[in-house]
C-alpha cells in the first residue's frame, strides 16, 4: 500500500464484530437479483439496523424483456416486507432520474441515518451510486461509512446482461474543471466485458494512446478473463493499440485500484477522465477518487437503459455465508481514502 | 511505424493523431464538392457517422492552419477561400448537454427558463474562450498572422480589451479584465463555475446567474471588438463549429419530459438566425440531427429560422452517395486518395503516378460473378440445379448438359423455364435449344443482368458455399459511399493478408504487397462485416435497431433463397410511400435512425405504381451484406411493403410493444 494506511475490509460478518457494536443506517436497493437484499439481511439478522432506505429502481421498458422486469421487481419487493422490510423506506425511482433527484434521495436517506453507514452497491446502477457516495462522503456527520458488495452465484450467460446504453457522456455530476492544458490528462479504464460507446469517445477524445491506462481484473474467472481480452481486442481494432500494458489488479481490492489511480495520475497532480466498464468495487475505487478530486475528475459511462432481468442470480457462498465484501471508508470520522 | 504493420489498424483519425499528421492524412477531395464550408453564410453539415464531416470541420481549426505551415504543405482550401478564422464548441464534450442533467422533478416553468438561459451563457463563454485560444495561436506565428493580417500585439490586444469591454452584452460582468490575460481568466473562471454547477453545486453564482448573456450576442461583439481594434481585418471571415448537435435531442430524459430539448434547439436557433455579416456558424451532426419538423423557433423570440434563407445545408452523404451516372460518382476517387495516404504514412513505397493502387492491392478491379461461380462449384455441380420431376425429360437435359460447361447460365436457365411455367408460356420451352439459350439472348440482356447476383447466390447457397467478396470493385461497392467503412473493410482485409503469411517473411520490406487471394480479401470482407454488425448495438438504441436489421437480414435471405424463378431479384430492400410512413411517425423514426447509425441506407424511390406516390426505399447497409449473405447492390424493384407490416416485423423483433389491434384490423392481417 503506497500511503501505508490500513483500510479495512472483507466479509461484512466479520467486519461487523471488529467495528463492534453499531445500529447502522443502510441505503440499499429493491432490484431483480437475488443479492439485492443480502446485506440488509444480515443485519436485521444482528438486530444492528437504525434505519434503511431502498431505491426501488425501474427500468424503461422494453419489449425485449417483457413483463418479467416487473414482476420480479414487485416479488422482491413483497420479499422484503415480508421479511420486516418498512413499507415507507421504499421510494420508487427511474433508471433516468437526474442528478438532483439522486440527491434528493441521498438527503432525505442523510436526513434520519445514524452516524453509521451502509450503502449498499450490489444492485445499484453507476448513474445512482456515484453521486450518492460522493454525497454522503461530503457529509461531516457520517460518522463511519461502509460499503457492502455482494458477489452473485452466477450472471446469465444468454442473453445480454445489459440493452440499449446511452450515449458515450458523462456522469451527471461528473465533469471536471477546464485546464489551460490537457496534456497530461489520463484516461483510465475499467476494463469490463463489452466497451459499449467507449472506442467513439476515444475517437472524439483527443486522448493520446500514451495516456490510456487499462485496469485488468485479476485473477478472474477463464470466462471474465477472456472476455476482458476481448474488450481489449475491441478497442485496438478501433483505436489503435496502446503503449502501455494493461495494469493487473485484483478486481475487489478497492484499497490497491485506488492507489493504483492515485500513482497513475501523479497523486490528483493530473487530469483524470474514467471509465468504469469493471467490476463493481474497480468503480467504487474510482467513485472515492472521483469524489475527493472533484476539479481534476471526469467519469465518462454509456448507461443502458434496461438490464436483464435474470442479470445475476443466487448469492456466492464462503463457509456457508453469503459472500458480501465490505469496504470502510471512513471509520469514526476518519477518512480512509482522503486524499493527503 | 515499423513496416508490413496495418496501415489500417486506426479507424479514427479525426482526434487521435497530432496536428502534423492530419496533414499527411486529410484528403482533400472532398473539399471541392463541400466550398460552402468555406464561404461566409451559416452552414448545416450532415452526414452519417464516417462520412468525413469532423476531418473536414477540422480545417476550421487554427491548430490545423498552423500544423500545415510547420510542414510547409500547401493548406489545402482554395486561396480565395482560405482568409478565415475558426473556433467552436462541441455540445457533449464541453459539457453543455449536461444541463439537462440539473432539471429536477420539480422544476417550474420559470426554474426550466433560467436553465435554458443558463445553458446559452455557457456555450456563448465557452466559444468566446475557443476564439481566443485561436487568437493565441496565431499571435505565436509570425506568418500566419501576417497571411491572414492578424495583429496580436500588445497595444492591439489592449484596444480589443478595451472594445470588448465597452459592449452592453455582458452586463458588467467583464468589469475586473483588465488586460488581455485577466481578460481570458475572467471567461475560464465563468466557465468553471458553471461546470463546479453541472459537478451538483446547488446553486450557479448570483453574479453570474444576474449577468447571463443572449445567445450568440456576445459572439458576435466580440468579434466586432476583433476588427474595431485591428486584430483582425475586416476581410477575415469567422465561422464557428457547433459539433454533435444531435445529442440536443437526446437530453436526459427528465429534461425531454420539459421539453428543455427544444428550448435548448432554439438557443442555437437564435445563434444561427442572427444573420449578422461578422460570424458564420457551421453546425455539424447526423442526417435528421437538425432539421427535424417543429423545432425552428429561435429562443426569446416568435421567429421561426428558414432554411435557405437562415442557413444552407452541406449534406455529404448526397454528395458522396452514386447516383445513375458512374462516372460522376466522387466516393471512389475520395477512397483511393484516403488509401494512398494511409499506405504513405504507414511507410509503403509505391509510384506515385499509380493511379489505380487498391486494383494494384487488391490484384485486380473486379472478380466477375462467373469467376465467383467457378469458385462455388469447384468440387462439384451436384447441387446447382434443382429442377422438377414433372419438366419434360428434354429440358431437363438440355439444362444438365449447360451445367457442365456453364452453371451460372444453367441457373439461370433453371429460373427461365420456371419463370415460362408459371406465366403459363410451356409453349415457348419447345424451342429451348443448346445454340439459342432464351436467356442468353440480347433482347434478354437485362433480364440476365439483373438476376446474375441471385443465380450466384442461390448456387452458393446450394452447394453449402460462402458468397466470395474480392477485389476493388466489392470492396467499394460494400462501403456503401462511407470512408469508415471503407476502412473498416481493408483494415481485416489487412489482417486477414497479415496472418497469412509465414513466420520466414521479409518483414521489412517496404514494397507495396498485392493480396491476390480472393480467399484472403473475402474472409477479410467477412471478418469487416460481422464487425460491423456488432457494433450496431454500441450506438443509441443499438440493440434494438441490430435486432431490427437481423430479422431484415435474415428474412431477405430466405426470401432470396426460395425465390427459384428469380422473380424478385430486388427483394433486399423495401419500398414505402411517404404518406404511408406520416401515418406512423413511431416507425418512420425507427428506418430514419437505422439510416443515420450506419444500419441501412435509404434513398428515394419512384415506384412502378403511380397511386403510392412519393416513396422511399431502405436497404441494408451494404456492409451487413456479407454477414447476412444477400447481395449489397440495389436492382430492380424493392419489396412493396406498408407501414403496419414493417410494424409488426419492429413488434417480431422486439423493439416496439404490440400495439392493441381492431378486430378489422386483425382480419386485414
Amino acid at each position: 500500500m503506497i500511503r501505508g494506511g490500513f483500510r479495512p475490509s472483507g466479509r461484512l460478518d466479520w467486519l461487523m464484530k471488529h467495528l463492534g457494536t453499531r445500529k447502522w443506517s443502510i441505503l440499499g436497493s429493491i432490484a431483480t437479483g437475488d443479492r439485492a437484499l443480502a446485506t440488509w439481511r444480515v443485519l436485521r439478522d444482528a438486530n444492528s439496523c437504525h434505519s434503511q432506505q431502498m431505491l426501488q429502481i425501474l427500468d424503461v421498458p422494453t419489449p425485449f424483456w417483457g413483463e418479467e422486469p416487473t414482476t420480479r421487481l414487485q416479488e422482491r419487493r413483497e420479499e422484503y416486507l415480508h421479511l420486516g422490510g418498512e413499507e415507507n423506506a421504499i421510494i420508487k425511482c427511474d433508471i433516468r432520474d437526474n442528478l438532483d433527484d439522486i440527491d434528493g434521495y441521498t438527503e432525505k436517506f442523510l436526513n434520519s441515518s445514524s452516524n453509521d453507514i451502509i450503502i449498499d452497491l450490489s444492485t445499484l446502477p453507476k448513474r445512482f451510486f456515484f453521486p450518492i457516495i460522493r454525497r454522503v462522503l461530503q457529509e461531516t456527520s457520517g460518522n463511519t461509512i461502509v460499503v457492502t458488495y455482494t458477489r452473485p452465484e452466477k450472471y446469465d450467460k444468454e442473453k445480454p446482461l445489459a440493452i440499449d446504453p446511452e450515449p458515450w457522456k458523462v456522469l451527471p455530476g461528473f465533469q471536471r474543471d477546464v485546464e489551460e492544458s490537457t496534456d497530461k490528462e489520463v484516461f483510465i479504464v475499467g476494463l469490463g466485458y463489452e466497451p459499449l460507446g467507449l472506442p467513439q469517445f476515444l475517437k472524439e477524445g483527443r486522448i493520446p494512446r500514451d495516456r490510456v491506462r487499462l485496469l485488468f481484473p485479476f485473477p478472474a474467472n477463464p470466462t471474465g478473463y477472456l472476455r476482458n481480452w476481448e474488450f481489449v481486442r475491441n478497442l485496438d481494432s478501433e483505436v489503435g493499440p496502446y503503449t502501455h500494458e494493461p495494469i493487473r489488479v485484483n478486481g475487489y481490492d478497492v484499497s490497491a485500484i485506488f492507489d493504483i489511480i492515485r500513482r497513475e495520475s501523479d497523486n490528483g497532480n493530473e487530469a483524470t477522465i474514467f471509465a468504469p466498464y469493471g467490476p463493481k468495487p474497480m468503480s467504487l475505487a474510482m467513485c472515492l477518487y472521483a469524489s475527493y478530486y472533484p476539479e481534476r475528475t471526469s467519469v465518462f459511462y454509456t448507461q443502458p437503459k434496461s438490464y436483464n432481468p435474470n442479470y445475476s442470480t443466487g448469492i456466492r457462498k464462503i463457509d456457508e455465508h453469503d459472500d458480501i465484501l465490505t469496504y470502510c471508508i471512513r471509520i469514526n470520522g476518519m477518512d480512509l481514502y482522503g486524499c493527503s | 511505424m515499423p513496416l508490413r504493420n496495418n496501415p489500417f489498424q486506426l479507424l479514427y483519425f479525426t482526434e487521435s493523431i497530432s496536428d502534423e499528421e492530419y496533414t499527411k492524412l486529410f484528403s482533400p477531395v472532398l473539399i471541392n464538392e463541400a466550398l460552402a464550408i468555406f464561404q461566409p453564410g451559416t452552414i448545416v453539415l450532415e452526414g452519417v457517422q464516417g462520412s468525413g464531416k469532423s476531418m473536414l470541420l477540422a480545417l476550421l481549426k487554427p491548430e490545423i492552419r498552423f500544423a500545415y505551415l510547420k510542414d510547409d504543405i500547401p493548406f489545402p482550401v482554395p486561396q480565395e477561400f482560405s482568409r478565415f478564422l475558426g473556433a467552436g464548441i462541441n455540445l457533449l464534450r464541453s459539457g453543455a448537454i449536461d444541463f439537462g442533467a440539473r432539471m429536477a422533478k420539480d422544476f417550474t416553468e420559470l426554474q426550466c427558463k433560467h436553465l435554458v438561459t443558463l445553458f446559452g451563457d455557457f456555450v456563448n463563454f465557452w466559444i468566446i474562450d475557443d476564439i481566443l485560444q485561436g487568437l493565441d495561436i496565431y499571435g505565436a506565428n509570425q506568418t500566419l498572422a501576417s497571411e491572414l493580417q492578424i495583429d496580436c500585439s500588445k497595444n492591439a490586444l489592449k484596444r480589443f480589451v478595451n472594445h470588448v469591454k465597452s459592449k452592453e452584452c455582458w452586463f458588467d460582468s467583464l468589469r475586473g479584465a483588465t488586460d488581455y490575460s485577466s481578460l481570458r481568466s475572467t471567461i475560464k473562471k465563468r466557465i468553471n463555475e458553471y461546470r463546479r454547477f453541472l459537478r451538483g453545486h446547488s446553486t450557479i453564482n448570483e453574479s453570474i446567474s444576474n449577468t447571463s448573456t443572449i445567445a450568440g450576442e456576445p459572439i458576435s461583439q466580440v468579434i466586432r471588438s476583433a476588427r474595431e481594434s485591428g486584430v483582425i481585418p475586416n476581410d477575415l471571415h469567422v465561422f464557428i463549429r457547433v459539433d454533435q448537435c444531435e445529442e440536443m435531442v437526446r437530453l436526459e430524459a427528465k429534461a425531454e419530459e420539459h421539453d428543455l430539448h427544444i428550448q435548448f434547439r432554439e438557443v442555437v436557433n437564435k445563434m444561427l438566425g442572427t444573420r449578422d455579416s461578422n460570424v458564420s456558424y457551421r453546425l455539424a451532426g447526423r442526417r435528421y440531427a437538425f432539421r427535424t419538423s417543429g423545432e425552428t423557433r429561435m429562443h426569446g423570440t416568435i421567429a421561426s429560422l428558414e432554411d435557405m434563407r437562415n442557413f444552407a445545408v452541406v449534406n455529404l452523404d448526397e454528395i458522396l452517395r452514386r447516383r445513375e451516372n458512374r462516372k460522376n460518382w466522387i466516393f471512389p476517387k475520395f477512397a483511393n486518395d484516403v488509401f494512398r495516404r494511409r499506405l504513405k504514412w504507414s511507410g509503403y513505397k509505391f509510384d506515385d503516378v499509380e493511379k489505380e493502387l487498391i486494383s494494384v492491392v487488391l490484384g485486380g478491379s473486379l472478380m466477375s460473378i462467373k469467376e465467383k461461380v467457378k469458385c462455388y462449384t469447384k468440387n462439384s455441380t451436384r447441387f446447382v440445379l434443382q429442377m422438377d420431376d414433372e419438366w419434360p425429360l428434354s429440358i431437363r437435359q438440355t439444362l444438365l448438359n449447360l451445367l457442365e460447361s456453364d452453371p451460372l447460365s444453367a441457373k439461370l436457365g433453371e429460373a427461365w423455364v420456371r419463370q415460362q411455367i408459371k406465366n403459363k408460356k410451356e409453349a415457348s420451352l419447345e424451342y429451348l435449344h443448346e445454340d439459342d439459350y432464351p436467356w442468353e439472348r440480347e433482347s434478354k440482356k437485362w433480364w440476365k443482368k439483373e438476376r446474375l447476383f441471385l443465380a450466384s447466390l442461390q448456387i452458393a447457397a446450394a452447394q453449402g458455399q460462402k458468397l466470395i467478396w474480392a477485389r476493388k470493385d466489392d470492396v467499394i461497392n460494400l462501403s456503401g459511399s462511407n470512408i469508415l467503412v471503407f476502412v473498416t473493410l481493408f483494415q481485416h482485409i489487412w489482417q486477414a493478408w497479415l496472418r497469412s503469411q509465414p513466420l520466414s517473411a521479409d518483414w521489412s520490406d517496404a514494397s507495396l504487397p498485392c493480396i491476390e487471394s480472393h480467399y484472403i480479401q473475402s474472409e477479410g470482407i467477412e471478418e469487416a462485416s460481422d464487425r460491423w454488425y456488432d457494433k450496431l448495438r454500441e450506438e443509441t438504441e443499438g440493440d434494438s435497431r441490430r435486432r431490427f436489421v437481423s430479422l431484415l437480414g435474415i428474412l431477405f435471405r430466405n426470401g432470396l433463397r426460395a425465390d427459384k424463378d428469380m422473380s424478385y431479384p430486388g427483394h433486399n430492400g423495401i419500398s414505402l410511400s411517404l404518406n404511408d410512413l406520416e401515418s406512423d411517425s413511431g416507425v418512420y423514426s425507427i428506418l430514419q435512425d437505422a439510416s443515420v447509425y450506419g444500419a441501412m441506407v435509404d434513398m428515394k424511390h419512384t415506384p412502378k405504381t403511380k397511386s403510392r406516390g412519393e416513396s422511399r426505399k431502405w436497404y441494408l447497409h451494404p456492409v451487413l451484406a456479407p454477414h447476412f449473405q444477400v447481395p449489397a447492390m440495389h436492382t430492380k424493384e424493392p419489396m412493396y411493403v406498408d407501414v403496419r407490416r414493417v410494424r409488426k416485423w419492429l413488434e417480431k423483433a422486439q423493439v416496439i410493444f404490440p400495439r392493441e389491434t381492431s378486430p378489422a384490423e386483425e382480419a386485414d392481417e
